[in-house]
């Protein structure tokens, strides 16, 4: 029992880690004076030719370790206490029970600190956008989230639900990380959708997608799921006055699948991403990069 | 709700759960204790097994139409020049990837990837949990396949059918329950025997 009690203890924490849409930022917030540029919070902008979901996680930063760790602590004095208990709870069964007719259970064990786990360290700062709530919709749709400053790595096409539950795809395998500066806008403008080389890269749902998208064009119909246009940048009339700076994309590296996602990787960039065979490689200097082992989030049955 | 009601809560959900997966194919564990054992460690503190004394799965089997509408389903890797230790390696960062899926979806890949893998997830269904504990199982198993397909795909491996029968003698299942470690670690152990050994004779099913 104590291990389905782990087990639901595990699916609320993931429940609770859902990314925030608070920030979200409308266009008719901006407009009318009721959100103002605030110079100490950093702002990712996204567009593109239809509605768009994502997800994005900052890389920790020695404030976010701090925390992280302090909240271990923090667990491990109330996995102490709840030990304690245990240990008065089975001293006063054990007066009470007599072994010739059962075996005493196991005596409680005591907590380490090495053995204390929360929440994932990468999963205290996240950001999710779309496909609800955009900054402003005309022939384009974009998405505006004022965000922590610092390191970015957008996680994948990924929508959490504050039930836990996930549509869409985690880019575990290999993506794209930026910078946020405080006070400027960094305009991603349509470059998740259309600077990687899709058909270059194929994974089993863009499989599919073109055999489907053959059968309907050999029909006659539009084929579906292609983001059409040029990479494009530029931030709307309304933020004209707002600082903002081209999100330049690098090679980030593989991550674990918190979220039990399907998982694949971002197709490669010219001069950013690349891959040789599943190993990331940073093409802005050509050198690979070591990914750290992948955990799953699974619990393990011994 | 108390501590009681919540414990209640989590063993009808286990019950569920178990019972669902009770018809899924799974090797020995037995078997598969007996063979497990530790060995040293790689780099990253991984126990890497020893192929010594793994007996290599059999492979032959007579096709017919009904074996191979199942191909989708049932597979193995192999990729040329790779050792055991490669192959166990990368299967098993495949497997950690792929595993834990814990929720469901309701959607296909094809869907998913709309947009060009931006805007697709839109078409993604967020079940209830009593449509997960109808459909979860199912749907975990196929985001675990297209999920190590698409792993092991991108390491470079190919991919090649198998009959359910033999499939089941070196490989797993999971839904809603995962199985026990030893199980997982000594089939692991076996694909990778398998992805490592003769190139197969079989036709190539690609990605």
């Amino acid at each position: 029992m104590r291990g389905a009690l782990t087990v639901c203890a595990l699916g609320f924490a993931l429940c609770s880690a859902t990314p925030s849409y608070a920030k979200v930022v409308r266009e008719s917030d901006v407009t009318s004076g009721k959100v103002q540029l605030d110079p100490s919070m950093g702002y990712i902008f996204v567009s593109g030719s239809t509605r768009l979901t994502g997800l994005f996680l900052r890389v920790p930063d020695q404030g976010t370790r701090n925390a992280y760790e302090q909240d271990r602590l923090a667990a491990f004095a109330k996995a102490q206490k709840h030990y304690r208990a245990d240990l008065r709870e089975w001293r006063s069964h054990n007066n009470l029970l007599d072994p010739s007719l059962r075996p005493l259970p196991g005596m409680p064990e005591e907590p380490k600190l090495a053995d204390i786990t929360i929440d994932p360290i990468e999963l205290r700062d996240m950001e999710g956008f779309g496909p609800l709530y955009v900054f402003a919709k005309s022939e384009n749709f974009s998405y505006l989230n004022a965000v922590k400053p610092g390191t970015w790595i957008y996680y994948g096409p990924l929508m959490l639900a504050a039930n836990g539950a996930t549509a869409g795809e985690c880019f575990c395998l290999g993506t794209v990380r930026f910078e946020v500066k405080p006070g400027v806008v960094t305009d991603l403008g349509n470059s998740l959708s259309v600077a990687p080389q899709w058909d270059s890269d194929m994974d089993v749902g863009r499989l599919q997608l073109k055999e489907t998208n053959t059968k309907r064009v050999a029909e006659g119909k539009e084929p579906i799921g292609v983001d059409k246009g040029p990479l494009a940048y530029g931030l709307p009339a309304t933020l004209a006055s707002w600082p903002s700076v081209k999100a330049e994309l690098h090679a980030s590296p593989k991550m674990n699948n918190y979220f039990g996602a399907t998982v694949t990787r971002m197709a490669p960039i010219p001069g950013v991403l690349a891959y040789h065979r599943d190993v990331v490689v940073d093409e802005r200097t050509g050198q690979e990069i070591a990914s750290p082992t992948i955990i799953s989030r699974a619990k393990i049955k011994p | 709700m108390d501590k009681q009601g919540v414990a209640a809560v989590a063993a009808l959900f286990c019950c569920v759960w178990s019972t669902s997966v009770s018809g899924q194919p799974a090797p020995s564990a037995t078997a598969a204790e007996n063979q497990a054992t530790a060995q040293p460690t790689s780099d990253e503190g991984e126990e890497i097994p020893s192929s010594a004394g793994l007996e290599m799965p059999k492979l032959d089997f007579g096709s017919t139409p009904e074996i191979e509408a199942d191909f989708d389903k049932y597979f193995y890797f192999h990729r040329d020049g790779t050792s055991f230790e490669e192959a166990y390696a990368d299967i098993r960062e495949c497997d950690a990837v792929a595993s834990g899926s814990s929720i469901y979806l309701g959607g296909d890949p094809g869907i998913m990837a709309g947009q060009y893998g931006i805007g697709g997830a839109i078409g993604g269904a967020i079940g209830s949990a009593i449509a997960d504990a109808i459909f979860g199982s199912a749907a975990r198993r196929a985001q675990r396949r297209t999920n190590l397909r698409n792993c092991m795909g991108f390491k470079q491996y190919k991919r090649y059918g198998l009959s359910r029968d033999l499939w089941t003698e070196f490989n797993f299942e999971e839904g809603m329950a995962r199985k026990r470690e030893p199980v997982r670690l000594h089939a692991i152990a076996l694909q990778a025997l398998v992805a490592s050994g003769p190139e197969p004779t079989t036709k190539e099913l690609g990605l």
